[in-house]
């Protein structure tokens, strides 16, 4: 299934929301890993979802601007990568103190804080909202 | 990137445009329309750094957001690494390298057809 065509007939808001809220889901489940072949088809189904979220945003924001506005909107952008180099470690740290928490562990609490927090109500405010 | 000469004439048209680049036959109608509505839009500058103030808050937040999570998702794997990941799932170091790869080659497999 092509990317881009989808982007077209559903439109960016519906479908990078619902992009967005599959991989949170993903991420949710891979609290509940239980071997390497769970961890695989958890990584796997991830690749799938991610990837069309890269060019469906570039497309969404190159359908919006003049090119030479583009430029800087792109960069501006793309500099998430950045700060997500900065936030990452932040929020694995965060999930430092609820070792044993209900009886999951970090690495389960950190999937379920990323899974469920931010791609969830992110995705549905964008949905709302634009 | 420029012309030998600034104005070339419009297949299909009597209109002379400055062009900045080359263009063909097929994508001359097109690119006629793409001027006329570029120079509708941009005619009162006020109006369109308005316009454009409004885009930006409408379009930009959202896509940053989500790339965001999409960068934090994949250098997760890394962080969960640290805590007792590889105990409770009995998993080697090398089974978490091959789960990471297949999640590069399920990245780079479809995002290639997204154009």
């Amino acid at each position: 299934m092509n990317d881009s065509m989808m982007l077209r007939r559903i439109g960016p808001r519906i479908w990078l929301s619902s992009l967005v809220i599959c991989w949170g889901c993903v991420t949710l489940g891979g609290a509940w890993v239980k071997s390497y072949h769970d961890f695989v088809i958890c990584r796997v189904l991830l690749g799938l979802f991610e990837a069309g979220m890269y060019q469906g945003c570039f497309y969404t924001i190159s359908c919006w601007y003049l090119p030479n506005e583009l430029q800087s909107r792109c960069a501006w952008w793309y500099s998430a990568t950045l700060l997500s180099g900065a936030f990452g470690g932040l929020l694995a740290y965060a999930v430092g103190p609820l070792q044993d928490h209900h009886g999951l562990r970090q690495w389960q609490w950190l999937f379920i804080m990323e899974g469920m927090d931010y791609h969830c109500q992110l995705a549905i405010w964008m949905g709302i909202h634009c | 990137m420029d012309d030998s000469k600034n104005v070339e004439m419009q297949v299909g048209t009597t209109i002379e445009v400055q062009a900045p680049f080359m263009t063909d036959a097929v994508h001359a109608a097109e690119y006629v329309e793409y001027l006329r509505l570029k120079d509708h839009f941009t005619a009162d500058p006020k109006a369109h750094r308005s316009m454009i103030l409004r885009l930006d808050a409408r379009i930009l937040p959202f896509l940053f957001m989500y790339y965001l999570l999409n960068s934090i998702d994949r250098s997760n794997a890394g962080n969960v690494k640290i805590y007792t990941f590889m105990e409770d799932t009995n998993m080697t170091n090398t089974q978490f390298n091959l789960a990471l790869t297949w999640f590069i080659i399920m990245y780079a497999m479809f995002e290639a057809p997204s154009k």
